[in-house]
């Protein structure tokens, strides 16, 4: 397996140029921008026209680039963010086998026409729905552009609840079957073990220390975070003090 | 179908050649003899042997899992109930195992699954395939967990507070229960991090692997095997409230009625099932630890 550097995947809009530049300012390891969940239906337009300069953004600031595509219009974003500073697509609600497939064969068509190398861009899964759950070794295995796997925001998407504890109802189960998957299918397992009231990524920069620190000792080795404030307490998570 | 009470099964490396010629006298259910990490099969293996059994154990060797086929074939099988195997990841590789185990026990004049298996499970391959792995061979009578190694093989930088394997315990104990073999290992943290503690703190851990869903305990103390034997040996008590249940159920169906109230719990088909269960268990168990208690007066030595 593929030593993984990239703790922090800092998620920022596409369509906000000021908070990419707050983003490219921190010390994230990956800048993923959103082509989805944090832009409005109707700026989604928008956003993949903004996504060239977004990128050149973040390259300038010498960060490593993935896009989180749509599940509703994944073949206009995936046109859109094909580009050799691109490393990695992040693939919201993965659910189908055929899905990943004409991903995939998409990608390849896009790298054939701008004569990048085949399948030089990778996937990663989000697994935030039961269908996807129930399908994830297949789902793991149908494409070997898939490097990682993550829950995304599972939490949101099933509408899991907090017990009165603060753990999330099936998030546990739901956490460690997705790492003995993904390490049975020699994938990383990227998330944290987020508790009640954290819910969507969002937590102080506590919470998040604590919810980066449970998550490596169960298994993942790299967490999605919304606010630049929670890149530094990812990364002392992952220091070898937190031990 | 008789049950198997494998309560504790110490396990010794075979070159700790004073723990081995102890090794039948702390009165645990099963002794393996581990030779994981060596390369070859030492020649006073069959004495070793000898000296593990003097206390009634079954007596299982441990393989290397890079030379196990070389080990194997210089095993005294008829001397032993049966194999562990480390790292059993797929099917493919529990094939070839169960083919040379079958032809060792021909060449040697045996029956055809004459020895057991205990398969160790410490990978995420193999957790995951774990229901193909079952369904490969007849002679597997346990499956252990070992956490230890899972938690290596996931680079897991483990906190004591957070048990990392619900899953990875639960999917086994569901799979090995529905296919009538016997799950065993130790609670968490202690499985990752076992040391030798007093007999309380053990008895309350393999209380709680019990409570988990586990049968049995691996043992890589001396100290472990008392503690553990009692863990998962029915309490006087509940033998008496389990006999007082069947009383009390027969005494409703003959009634008329299948639901009968006892001291202030309700008891009817799933609990008089489960009270037969743990009758038996208890039977079972002091059975064995009979069977054991004379073996040791055959042996002519006192246990410790």
């Amino acid at each position: 397996m593929t030593i993984n550097v990239n703790r922090s995947w800092l998620m920022v809009p596409t369509d906000q140029p000021d908070a990419i530049s707050q983003a490219c300012d921190s010390t994230a390891s990956v800048i993923l921008l959103d082509l989805f969940e944090g832009v409005a239906q109707s700026r989604r337009t928008f956003a993949r026209e903004s996504l060239k300069a977004a990128i050149g953004q973040c390259v300038t600031k010498k960060k490593t680039v993935y896009v989180q595509i749509s599940p509703d219009q994944w073949e206009s974003d995936v046109r859109a963010c094909v580009c050799q500073e691109v490393s990695a697509l992040v693939v919201a609600r993965a659910e189908t086998v055929e899905h990943i497939q004409a991903l995939d064969a998409l990608l390849l068509k896009e790298e054939n026409r701008l004569s990048l190398p085949a399948h030089s861009i990778q996937m990663v899964l989000c697994l935030e729905t039961a269908r996807g759950h129930q399908d994830a070794y297949a789902l793991g295995a149908s494409s070997k552009r898939v490097f990682a796997l993550s829950l995304g925001r599972v939490d949101l998407v099933m509408d899991l609840r907090p017990e009165p504890s603060g753990e999330i109802h099936l998030l546990p189960f739901l956490m460690q079957r997705l790492i003995i998957l993904s390490r049975t299918l020699g994938l990383m397992a990227v998330g944290a073990w987020w508790r009640a009231p954290d819910r969507g990524l969002n937590a102080t920069a506590d919470n998040t220390f604590k919810a980066a620190r449970r998550g490596r000792a169960v298994g993942f080795s790299a967490v999605m975070c919304v606010n630049p404030q929670q890149v530094e307490p990812i990364h002392r998570a992952y220091s070898q003090e937190a031990i | 179908m008789t049950l198997l009470v494998r309560r504790s099964n110490l396990c010794i490396p075979i070159n700790d050649r004073a723990r081995v010629q102890r090794a039948g006298f702390h009165h645990a259910d099963a002794v393996t003899l581990d030779l994981s990490a060596t390369a070859v099969v030492p020649p006073t293996l069959q004495e070793d042997i000898q000296a593990a059994a003097k206390g009634g154990a079954e007596i299982f060797v441990r393989l290397s899992p890079l030379q196990w086929e070389a080990q194997m074939a210089s095993l005294p099988v008829a001397a032993l109930t049966g194999v562990m195997l480390s790292k059993v990841e797929s099917v493919e590789q529990l094939q070839q195992a169960e083919k040379t185990i079958a032809t060792l026990e021909k060449k040697q004049g045996l029956d055809k699954g004459h020895l057991q298996w205990i398969l160790g499970i410490d990978s995420a391959r193999g957790v995951w395939h774990i229901r193909s792995i079952l369904a490969a061979c007849d002679r597997l009578t346990q499956i252990f967990l070992d956490e230890k190694s899972l938690a290596t093989d996931l680079e897991l930088v483990c906190l004591a507070e957070l048990d990392p394997f619900d899953y990875a315990r639960g999917r086994l104990v569901v799979e090995t229960t529905a296919a009538s073999v016997s799950l065993v290992g130790m609670s968490y943290p202690l499985s990752v991090t076992p040391v030798e503690e007093a007999f309380t703190f053990i008895h309350e851990n393999a209380n709680k692997a019990r409570n988990l869903g586990l049968k049995g305990v691996v043992c890589p103390f001396e100290s472990w095997v008392a503690p553990v034997n009692q863990a998962f040996t029915p309490t006087p008590e509940l033998v008496e409230w389990n006999r007082r249940v069947r009383i009390a159920f027969a005494e409703g169906v003959a009634a008329g009625t299948a639901a009968v109230p006892l001291d202030g719990k309700m008891i009817d088909v799933p609990v008089d099932e489960w009270a037969i269960v743990v009758l038996e268990m208890a039977q079972a168990c002091e059975q064995r630890d009979e069977q054991k208690r004379l073996a040791l007066l055959s042996s002519g030595v006192a246990a410790v």
